[in-house]
């Protein structure tokens, strides 16, 4: 079934009227895609490589330092650190590349990819809650032990505010703008 | 190392090495047919020129990578644009987390011709800028008919039924003129 109307034939003389690509060789494109590739991997072993500096810096410093205080901050690390990785892998599994699906199906990967950056959303907000819960309570408690000053404590205060402030700002930005895309995806089911 | 390799390691290597010649070969010649559709496809999701010598780029790469997978069950064409739209639609998708605007550039396009008669230009602008406007899912079967593909191709490229690709021709058609029509209107 053709539409050859005089309308579609129309814009169809003015849509390939628009002048020709340029071209890179398969040698350059084939340099790319490896480029790209080692890049990625490259990202993937940054961050495995960050989690595992603040395992060991965290287990170092509890060794060195050995106290019930220490301890527990180390298990705070170690549990935040291993939740967050185990979040991040299990909420962006098998949601890369899908170069030979149809469409249609890679629409509905598009749009778990949304979601998936929603729970990822979701998943932050709980555990600022959770440092905050920690991280205020200590600093308060350090503070009433006269273990900290008074300036040193609402500087540790203000630096846990703005970061707080900072993520919770960032939060409501990464959510509106994926549920602006997850608006225009369910757009996608007109006319289906 | 496999036996083969082991057994015959110039033998392999030059086996690799014609594959990839071959390889590279049917990559021009799909690009000498399709390269100026798949330009006018990148124009069809990027208005900022170098954003859409980037999704062009990302196309091109795509069909590089995928193309040793091709196993002809479908035509080369639907092969193409299947590949070409999956990768627009990725790059949307990063330029939105981007925060990236896809607001028009008003910078001329560069690829621009001197030969082209000005009033012409300004049609094929305007076309081009209300189809970007249009939402995705009949920006594509739009461009794909403009394209020539017969809404049999068009299913296939998008994985939906036939009637649903003229559903939403006949939207994006409606959609289309309203947008032309209002932009007329502004003019005046």
């Amino acid at each position: 079934m053709m539409n050859r109307d005089g309308e579609i034939e129309s814009w169809r003389a003015q849509w390939t009227s628009q002048a020709d690509a340029g071209d890179r060789t398969p040698g350059e494109l084939r340099r790319k895609a490896v480029q790209q590739q080692r890049s990625l991997r490259a990202r993937h072993l940054f961050e495995l490589v960050m989690a595992i500096i603040l395992l060991i810096f965290s287990a170092g410093f509890a060794a060195r330092n050995p106290s019930v205080e220490v301890y527990l901050w180390a298990a705070v690390v170690w549990a935040g650190t291993i939740v967050a990785a185990a979040f991040s892998l299990w909420n962006w599994r098998s949601l890369w590349t899908a170069d030979l699906k149809s469409v249609a199906e890679f629409t509905e990967h598009y749009r778990k990819r949304c979601l998936a950056g929603i729970r990822a959303v979701r998943f932050g907000k709980l555990f600022l809650v959770v440092q905050v819960a920690i991280s205020a309570p200590w600093l308060t408690g350090d503070y009433l032990r006269h273990r900290m000053s008074g300036v040193s404590f609402g500087l540790a205060m203000l630096v846990l505010a703005a970061l707080t402030l900072g993520f919770v700002l960032w939060f409501a930005h990464f959510q509106r703008r994926a549920s602006l895309e997850l608006k225009e995806l369910n757009g996608m089911d007109c006319g289906s | 190392m496999s036996a083969e390799e082991e057994a015959f390691p110039g033998r392999t290597t030059n086996i690799v090495e014609a594959e990839r010649n071959q390889l590279e070969r049917e990559y021009e010649e799909l690009w000498s047919t399709f390269g100026p559709s798949l330009s006018r496809l990148a124009s069809s999701y990027e208005s900022e020129t170098h954003a859409r010598e980037d999704l062009l780029q990302e196309i091109r790469l795509a069909i590089w990578v995928a193309l040793p997978r091709f196993r002809r069950e479908s035509s080369l064409r639907t092969f193409v644009f299947r590949v070409a739209h999956n990768r627009a639609l990725t790059h949307v998708w990063r330029r939105k987390r981007a925060g990236v605007s896809e607001e028009a550039e008003e910078l001329p396009d560069p690829r621009s011709s001197p030969e082209v008669d000005a009033m012409q230009r300004v049609d094929q602008l305007r076309l081009i800028e209300a189809i970007r406007q249009l939402p995705i899912p009949f920006r594509q079967v739009l461009t794909l008919a403009l394209e020539d593909l017969t809404h049999a191709e068009i299913a296939a490229v998008l994985g939906i039924s036939e009637n649903n690709v003229a559903v939403r021709m006949n939207r994006a058609r409606n959609l289309l003129r309203e947008k032309l029509g209002s932009r007329e209107r502004l003019k005046r």
